[in-house]
């Protein structure tokens, strides 16, 4: 395995202990996982202030923004924040 | 048309898209199977995950071919427009199908109880320095993230949240996921002769979207007009169909010049909302119409109607000697610009 630099040993390690495939597959799931939540909280509290002047969004609307919000999620949660 | 926002903007004509695409999907998943159960031994096991994951890989593949063929063939004929106007629709239900092919070969290694060796045929440096014996899944999971990606951001609010720009960026990534469809499929082959529905639909489909890109382009190519002189001299009026636009390329920018009877106005040839093109548009009571998504332009100053909010940008026109002319410089967006000719 290459040598990680410091600041990602923690990263190493852990690679070392799981295996590099599960850890991957674990990272996917746990983006995945906040993405879901970051998702429906956004929609369900922020999304029609998120742009900037308010939007009406319909029950549906919502339901359909919520796979785009925890695809995006870092950046929604970040915009929301500062916007906060 | 951002006032509000709902989980599909339905009308007929959206209905009947979706109606005859879920028909022709449903249509090539049934004749897939029965010619693929029809061609095998008689009395030899059918593997169903095997057939679904040919099934909807197959068809995820011929439809992305479509998607990308459609933007050219539209620039090419008017008469390929209406296959234009629900392309999202198209494009989400594409993904869908890359999704299922995809969790059918997670089916697949799961019944076999040999998960781990996907994961180990993933993982191994060694492969990847190989051409005969790339683990070309790769290549197919990380084009079914872009499509996944761009299928969960295909809504008006993801476009506005994003801005145009970015949002159209990341929507451009189409094609880099076409390239890593196309590599997974010639790969996989590979590594599987005797199959040879697939090699010759994958090498078909590269060719008839490579070739109508590059028609669609040295049609519009052959069109522009890079002046940068104050007024360039276009053509007589009478040559734009009534209610329709000619697009011409002046001072660098592509501009839609409408005529709606006797008015005649020039405006950016990109839509306010997805940047699509407005010049292969309508004009319809006074509005332009976008031939993507229906947004609409007053055809005298360039600005949606009330309660919307989109502005574009018009240009000054002029008369002369029968031609329009054309000043390249563009007014501000939402300037009243268009001019009312003698008849015609």
């Amino acid at each position: 395995m290459p040598v990680a630099p410091r600041h990602l040993a923690w990263l190493a390690l852990l690679a070392q202990q799981m295996g590099e495939p599960m850890l991957v597959v674990w990272s996917l799931a746990t983006y995945a996982g906040i993405g879901l939540a970051v998702g429906v909280a956004f929609v369900l509290a922020a999304a029609p202030r998120a742009l900037g002047h308010a939007a009406a969004i319909t029950p549906g609307g919502r339901a359909m923004l919520v796979p785009g919000a925890a695809v995006l999620w870092p950046l929604v949660l970040w915009r929301w924040v500062r916007q906060t | 048309m951002s006032v509000g926002f709902q989980a599909v903007q339905w009308n007929r004509a959206k209905i009947t898209y979706d109606l005859v695409l879920a028909a022709c999907v449903a249509l090539y998943l049934g004749v897939f199977m029965a010619i693929t159960i029809s061609a095998q031994a008689p009395g030899a096991p059918i593997d169903w995950t095997d057939l679904r994951l040919k099934a909807f890989g197959s068809c995820a593949f011929l439809m992305l071919s479509v998607i990308l063929c459609i933007g050219p063939l539209a620039r090419l004929s008017p008469k390929f427009l209406p296959l234009l106007y629900n392309r999202r629709h198209f494009g989400v239900a594409m993904a869908v199908m890359a999704a299922l092919h995809g969790w059918s070969m997670f089916e697949w290694y799961i019944g076999l109880g040999v998960l781990p060796s996907l994961l180990e045929e993933l993982s191994n440096p060694a492969v990847y320095a190989r051409f005969i014996g790339f683990p070309f899944k790769v290549l197919g999971m990380a084009a079914l993230a872009i499509l996944l990606v761009m299928a969960a951001t295909s809504h008006d609010y993801w476009q506005q949240y994003l801005g145009p720009r970015a949002w159209k960026t990341l929507h451009m990534g189409v094609y880099v996921a076409y390239g890593m469809v196309v590599m997974h499929v010639a790969l996989g082959v590979l590594q599987k002769p005797g199959d040879v529905f697939m090699p010759a639909i994958s090498f078909l489909s590269l060719g008839v979207v490579a070739t109508l890109h590059l028609m669609a382009g040295w049609r519009e190519w052959g069109g522009d007009r890079n002046d940068t002189a104050e007024w360039v001299a276009l053509f007589p009026p009478a040559s734009i169909a009534d209610q329709a636009a000619r697009i011409v390329t002046a001072g660098g920018e592509r501009i839609a010049i409408f005529r709606d009877g006797a008015m005649v106005a020039a405006v950016t040839n990109l839509c306010a909302h997805q940047q699509g093109p407005l010049g292969e548009g309508r004009v319809i009571d006074g509005c332009i119409v976008c031939p993507w998504h229906g947004y609409q332009y007053r055809l005298s100053d360039g600005c949606a109607p009330a309660p919307f909010t989109e502005k574009l940008a018009t240009y000054r026109l002029r008369l002369r000697d029968g031609m329009l002319e054309l000043d390249p410089r563009p007014l501000a967006p939402g300037t009243p610009a268009a001019i009312t000719l003698p008849a015609l």
